[in-house]
C-alpha cells in the first residue's frame, strides 16, 4: 500500500488538473517501486488563503507527502522524488523551489 | 521541512494573528537550529473540537485535549532537548499572541530522515551538514 496526500495552497493549482497529478504520482510510483507495492492512493488538502505561510511569508507552496512500504534504498527514494517532482512541475508550471515532496516508511513512527 | 500545522478553532484566529505567529514559529526555529527561515512552513487548520490530527511525519494519528494544537514535522538528528525546546518556544509564542493560557495549547513534533524529503529540487541534507549554498534561500521571499 502507497498513499501520498498532497496539500496545495488555494488558487495554485487548479483541480483539474487533480487526476493528471494523481495518475502521474501512480506511475512514478508503480515504475519506481514496482507494481507489486501498489496499491496507490493520492488525497488532497487545501489551505485557504491567508492559511499558509513560509517564511513568514504568504505560501505558494505545495506539499506531496507519501507513506511507502519499508526498507526503500536512498537511491530509489531520491528516485521517486525527483519522478515526482519532475512531474508535478511539468503539469502544474510551478517551479522545483514551490514544491516539497517526501516519501517516508510507511511504519516510521515519528 | 520544518512544517508547523496549527489546528485551532473555526474564526478564532485573525489572518494578521496568524501571519504574527507564521513569523514567531520562523523565528523560533531558525533562532534554535540555525535552519534558513524560508524552509519554515506554517499551515492554520479549523477543526472540531476533539478532532484528530494525521502524523506528518509518523504512524496514525495525533491526540490532543487542548483548544489549540501544534503539530510538528522536522528532519531527524537533532538532541531531543532541542526538540522540546524548539516546541517550548512555539507554544510560548503562540499563547502570547492569541493572548491565551499557555494551558490552553499543547503541541508535538515528530521527525523524519532528512533524505526522506526533497525541497526546492534536492534532497535534504541532515541537520548540521547544510551547505553554505543552502542560507542563500533566505534571499528568496515567499
Amino acid at each position: 500500500m502507497i498513499e501520498f496526500q498532497c496539500t496545495v495552497q488555494e488558487g495554485y493549482v487548479p483541480s483539474t488538473l487533480r487526476n493528471e497529478l494523481a495518475n502521474t504520482i501512480e506511475s512514478c510510483c508503480l515504475e519506481i517501486l514496482g507494481i507489486g507495492q501498489g496499491p496507490v492512493s493520492v488525497s488532497w488538502v487545501s489551505i485557504p488563503k491567508g492559511f499558509g505561510f513560509r517564511g513568514g511569508h504568504p505560501s505558494t507552496t505545495s506539499l506531496v507527502r507519501g507513506k511507502i512500504p519499508d526498507g526503500c534504498d536512498k537511491d530509489t527514494r531520491s528516485k521517486l522524488m525527483r519522478c515526482i517532482g519532475d512531474e508535478w512541475c511539468r503539469i502544474t508550471g510551478t517551479k522545483q523551489d514551490e514544491l516539497i515532496v517526501s516519501a517516508r516508511d510507511i511504519s516510521w513512527a515519528g | 521541512m520544518p512544517y508547523y500545522r496549527c489546528l485551532i478553532p473555526k474564526g478564532s484566529l485573525s489572518y494578521d494573528q496568524r501571519s504574527e505567529i507564521a513569523t514567531a514559529f520562523t523565528d523560533v526555529h531558525c533562532g534554535i537550529s540555525a535552519a534558513p527561515r524560508n524552509f519554515v512552513h506554517v499551515a492554520f487548520l479549523e477543526v472540531e473540537k476533539g478532532s484528530l490530527v494525521s502524523d506528518t511525519h509518523g504512524t496514525g494519528v495525533l491526540e490532543y485535549d487542548t483548544p489549540f494544537f501544534i503539530a510538528g514535522g522536522n528532519r531527524a538528528g537533532r538532541p531531543p532537548e532541542v526538540r522540546a525546546q524548539i516546541l517550548d518556544g512555539l507554544v510560548n509564542r503562540f499563547s502570547e499572541i492569541v493572548s491565551v493560557p499557555r494551558s490552553d495549547v499543547s503541541g508535538h513534533i515528530s521527525e523524519a530522515p532528512a533524505s526522506w524529503t526533497m525541497e526546492d529540487g534536492e534532497i535534504l541534507p541532515e541537520p548540521g551538514e547544510e551547505p553554505a549554498e543552502w542560507y542563500e534561500h533566505d534571499a528568496v521571499a515567499g
